[in-house]
């Protein structure tokens, strides 16, 4: 018995499907010329994917329509970025950025383990792809290989647990695997195995390793791709197991783990000497403040996990684009050869500015209100929500990180905009294109406006709901 | 419709992005200098107002912002923020004239000065504590780039210490205004009102009873401090978490001793008017959360604690005066001199009397007239030498006289010479320690040395700088104050010598709240 | 449960985790990056082997774990292309792949 979603034709994967096969197929008809099309196809098709997803609700999880929507409104995003035709092959760009989409959606509606897996595989494999995307540079075909085999280990542990969950309960429904009462020790134990997948996509602490090397390694952009939406898609899966499967001790286990990813993201950060490695960082941290909000379920934290994710999509999107545009063309995100850039484009390092100031919370842009919102859901005691101290000392975590990681932004800004340019050359970087400074505005218009309109989590919430 | 406070935020706002956005350096200037004169007309005005409604917030204006946490734009204020907005606007004034003739991205330059502006003038109005915070950490972004653009040779460094020291500071705060909102009825919270809460909300004199809504209005907040001294909070009483958090974010930005060493730092890599600024109106952010925030919301903490800032408020006298007698550095002894002065806002507040409290926040007024000026003259001096170092100078008030009058009248002002601006708040704060009874009596005797230390070591400098031999001969060259460095100084000077002999109006328009604050403080029984 | 037998569940789950334990070992010491693509594909048709263990001797055997391990094999196949591409390049760049030289990206 499948609960999840009826795969229809109407359906944003069938759309994903269909547009990713007519890119790969207008990259092999059309002429060199015209590859420009087969870029702009591929908006098209995130585009009317996302209108979709936007009108069918996902079965059984309202979380799931705005989720889904969100994450391939990202991709789309991603793929308006980057439409210039030269850099890359661009057929097959697109068709990979086009799959993340497709297994980003799967992810977010999926109602039994084996969708999960398959989602989350769908999201992976195109990952490892762009993320070796530049094969011919050492560092991006390391970072693939890293990505590669560190992913094919978490996703064979989680399939493994997902067989024992199957072998233990005859089910793999999200809600029936488990038995009324109390669960047993093995089933815990494959629980734990088969939600692997989703800590590494999400990178929470322990699961997190992989994410410094492959965002140092791949182009900034791929980073982008693959940075973002599976966070968003995994949350969804994350919200549908919670209110499925709910087991006592699960705001234990998210706080903790939540504590844990922001002090190691936060104090690790400090350390690192590439922009994309304290990105990556700080995405490990905002993970946490995700698992956070989850471990506040029920309640009004729908609408928190959802603007959150909104905001840091928003402000990371940016900064990854931001950092596209400015670093040389041979794709160092290294501090020290980001100098300069105020003087070179002092408009994308506003920008930039802008996008890293809202990763570090400060008011009033979204990261601060999304940061604000996990708090309130952490420390409300309206009547019926029960005394919870590890979910307090988890804001309390929030907090203390929160000028440990400005510090690690502020060397990003202070490279960027601080540092006079070093005397002898001025560095080649990409031109922006209209796409990417729209794709910027957008991303600016959320930072901003996310953070001035108070009550949008619980619009959102009520949306979710 | 937007009113007259809400304009002092948004209209510095709106002109920053017009001055960073529109062509022409000279348009940017105008902008900037626009901004800083109308916040220090609505400054005026409000002013005007205050004295004519002792105690009552004027020129409220209420806009909605959030439905769900009770949030909203609300502005208002009393003699205390009025006084501030005026100074704001000064002192804004000032440094615009002062980088008149910033080279150097100067579009950018003063787009941030007017960020800074609308955060200061927005925590100064804000009657909202979530507007208060929003507005206290917009402050930052645009230091920590004034200061790390156009700053000296260790500016990033200096700048990201002066940001980070201060956001960990406020991160606490944030904490406390969630905790807060959790933790109030969300049927909103039925309260008797004494006279204090009617002057407060403006209500008429038979209004007994009210039901503050959930939300976070300043004056709400305080008068339900016995709700956040009942909840607890990981075993902490909410109200003691709260004190500390906020008292943790002030102390920091006052700066209170030990809380103090991001200070100099921050104030020799600046650039002058930077450093004017931040003396001049950005110290006094801490001293008015305190009034504004730690001492209503929670009383009972408040008075408590009220010992023991005495003395870290004598220590910061005592050691901020004795550490500038020994700088060698022109801007580490004004910068130190600081420490030492807003030293005497802490001791006004803690002695728990109405004429220290008055004098603590007139001792914050006046001291922005004066250290802006030091600052400001220290600025001159490096325009011309491209040092600091005091034993640089000597017999300066040959080729500079007008320089040499200047200094020493900043000089005498800041060592609390009666006359000047500098003696009625430090006059007062003294009055206050000898009048609170207890152990208050010696740290008032201790803070009266250190008004011989104060004129020992800015009278020292002025001797060493100006008077004497002419040490170096190449000085013989240097220009005197030119227009606009005298234009920068006068409307400071005014003020000096206008408040040192007639403090009456500006201290009756700071009596009255502080005379609720104390009435509200004193009337709190846990 | 079936007592064991060359032809009973036990068996079956002895021989997957036998297969799943091979799989961890060579990730676990093996330095090459092929030897670790190995495990894990080990790992993989462990989880496989068991999926159609467990249907076969479900109370109701059903379409749910040979579906599923239908989905394994193409996916580890899809995973397996696309892990050796990557080694290939890095191979490329290199000449090697043994992971504790490959060392390029650090903090």
């Amino acid at each position: 018995m499948i609960a999840g979603t009826p795969f229809t034709l109407g359906s944003p994967e069938t759309c994903l499907g269909v547009g990713l096969l007519a890119v790969l197929l207008a990259d092999m008809v059309l002429a060199r010329t015209h590859q420009q099309l087969t870029a702009w196809l591929a908006v098209l098709t995130a585009a009317v994917a996302m209108a979709i997803a936007w009108h069918t609700p996902v079965a059984g999880l309202p979380f799931g329509t705005p989720a889904r929507t969100a994450a391939i409104a990202i991709i789309g995003l991603v793929l308006l970025a980057n439409t210039r035709v030269g850099e890359q092959d661009h057929g097959a760009w697109s068709t990979n950025v086009l799959a993340i989409g497709l297994g980003a959606s799967l992810t977010a509606s999926a109602a039994d383990f084996v969708t999960l897996w398959l989602g989350l595989e769908l999201m992976s494999l195109p990952g490892y792809v762009l993320a070796g995307w530049r094969a011919r540079d050492r560092r991006a075909a390391e970072a693939g290989m890293k990505y590669v085999l560190f992913g094919g280990v978490a996703s064979a542990l989680t399939l493994f647990g997902i067989s024992h969950l199957y072998g233990l309960t005859g089910q793999l429904d999200f809600g029936l695997a488990a038995p009324a009462g109390p669960l047993s020790p093995t089933l815990v134990a494959a629980l734990c195995l088969s939600t692997i997948g989703l800590g590494y996509k999400l990178t929470v602490v322990p699961f997190h390793f992989y994410a410094p090397d492959v965002y140092q390694g791949a182009p900034a952009i791929a980073v982008a791709a693959v940075s973002i939406a599976p966070k968003i898609a995994a949350m969804a899966a994350v919200v549908r197991l919670l209110t499925n499967l709910p087991f006592a001790g699960a705001d234990l286990a998210l706080a903790g783990l939540a504590i844990v990813s922001l002090g190691i993201a936060c104090f690790t950060a400090l350390v690192q000497h590439d922009a994309r490695r304290i990105l990556a960082f700080s995405g490990i941290g905002h993970a946490g403040a995700l698992l956070l909000a989850a471990a506040c379920l029920p309640g009004q934290a729908l609408g928190a996990t959802l603007h959150y994710l909104l905001a840091y999509g928003a402000a990371n999107l940016g900064a990854f684009v931001c950092l596209w545009l400015l670093e040389p063309k041979n794709g160092s995100g290294a501090l020290a050869d980001l100098a300069g850039a105020w003087t070179r484009r002092p408009g994308i390092t506003a920008l930039l500015s802008l996008f890293l100031l809202s990763l570090a919370g400060l008011p009033p842009l979204a990261g601060f209100l999304a940061k604000w919102n996990v708090l309130a859901m952490a420390l409300q005691r309206d009547a019926g929500v029960a005394d919870r101290p590890w979910v307090t000392w988890g804001a309390v975590a929030l907090l203390l990180s929160t000028p440990i990681a400005a510090w690690a932004y502020l060397q990003i800004l202070r490279a960027a905009v601080l540092a006079l340019p070093p005397p002898e050359t001025t560095r080649e970087s990409r031109r922006p294109d209209a796409g990417a400074m729209a794709v910027l505005a957008i991303c600016a218009a959320a930072t901003l406006g996310l953070g001035l309109w108070f009550d949008a989590a619980s619009t959102l919430d009520a949306m979710a709901r | 419709m937007i009113g007259l406070l809400a304009l002092t935020v948004l209209g510095p706002l709106l002109l920053a992005v017009l001055a960073w956005l529109l062509p022409g350096e000279r348009l940017a200037r105008h902008l900037c200098l626009l901004g800083a004169l109308l916040t220090f007309g609505i400054g005026g005005h409000a002013l005007l107002q205050c004295a004519a409604h002792p105690g009552a917030f004027v020129l409220q204006e209420q806009h909605p912002w959030s439905q769900a946490f009770g949030i909203g734009f609300a502005f208002g204020v009393d003699g205390i923020g009025a006084a501030m907005l005026l100074l704001s606007g000064l002192i804004t004034a000032v440094a615009t004239i002062l980088a008149w003739h910033q080279q150097d991205r100067s579009r950018l330059w003063h787009a941030l000065v007017l960020l800074l502006l609308a955060g200061m003038n927005g925590v100064f109005t804000a009657l909202d504590l979530v507007l208060f915070y929003v507005c206290w950490e917009v402050v930052l972004l645009p230091m920590l780039l004034l200061i790390g653009i156009w700053g000296g040779e260790q500016r990033r460094y200096a700048a990201i210490k002066f940001f980070v020291y201060t956001l960990a500071g406020s991160v606490g705060m944030l904490f406390l205004i969630v905790a807060l909102w959790a933790n109030t009825e969300p049927a909103g919270q039925q309260i008797a009102l004494d006279v204090t809460a009617r002057t407060w909300l403006s209500l008429p004199a038979d209004a007994l009873q009210m039901t503050l809504p959930r939300g976070f209005d300043l004056r709400h907040l305080a008068l339900q401090w016995h709700v956040w001294h009942q909840q607890t909070l990981l075993g902490v009483p909410l109200s003691t978490f709260g004190f500390w958090a906020v008292m943790l974010a002030c102390l920091v930005k006052v700066p209170a001793v030990p809380l103090h060493t991001w200070l100099p730092h921050a104030h020799v890599q600046a650039p002058t008017a930077i450093s004017v600024l931040l003396a001049g109106v950005l110290l006094k952010l801490g001293v008015y959360g305190l009034y504004r925030i730690a001492w209503p919301l929670f009383p009972v903490e408040a008075a408590a604690f009220a010992p023991t800032l005495g003395w870290i408020g004598v220590a910061g006298i005592l050691w901020g005066a004795l550490v500038a007698l020994g700088q060698t550095d022109l801007k580490r002894l004004v910068a130190y001199s600081s420490v030492s002065h807003m030293g005497f806002c802490l001791l006004g507040l803690a002695a728990g009397t109405v004429a220290g409290a008055t004098g603590g926040i007139v001792q914050a007024f006046t001291h922005g007239l004066s250290s802006a000026l030091l600052f400001l003259l220290v600025g001159v001096l490096y325009d011309r030498a491209h040092h600091r170092r005091i034993d640089g100078f000597g017999g300066l008030a040959r080729p500079m006289p007008k320089f040499a009058w200047l200094l020493l009248l900043a000089a005498l002002a800041g060592a609390g010479l009666p006359g000047l601006a500098g003696f009625p708040g430090e006059f007062l704060v003294l009055t206050g320690a000898f009048t609170a009874g207890g152990r208050w009596p010696w740290l008032g005797l201790l803070a009266t040395g250190s008004v011989v230390l104060s004129a020992a070591y800015l009278l020292w400098t002025q001797m060493r700088v100006a008077y004497g031999p002419l040490r170096h001969p190449e000085h013989q060259d240097f220009a005197d104050c030119d227009a606009r460095e005298r234009l920068a100084a006068a409307p400071l000077v005014l003020l000096l010598l206008v408040i040192g002999i007639w403090p009456g109006p500006l201290v009756d328009v700071l009596r009255a709240p502080c005379e609720l604050l104390l009435h509200h403080v004193q009337g709190a029984r846990p | 449960m079936a007592e064991f037998g060359p032809d009973s569940l036990p068996a079956y789950l002895l021989v997957a985790g036998v297969l799943f334990a091979a799989g961890v070992l060579a990730i676990g010491t093996r330095r090459s990056a092929i030897s670790v693509l190995i495990g894990i594909e080990l790992m993989l048709n462990a989880a496989a082997l068991q999926f159609v263990a467990y249907d076969r001797f479900a109370t109701t055997p059903g379409p749910q774990g040979q579906a599923a391990a239908a989905f394994v094999i193409v996916v580890a196949a899809a995973e397996a292309a696309v892990a050796l591409a990557l080694l290939f390049a890095v191979y490329k760049t290199t000449r090697d792949v043994d992971l504790e030289s490959t060392r390029e990206l650090r903090s």
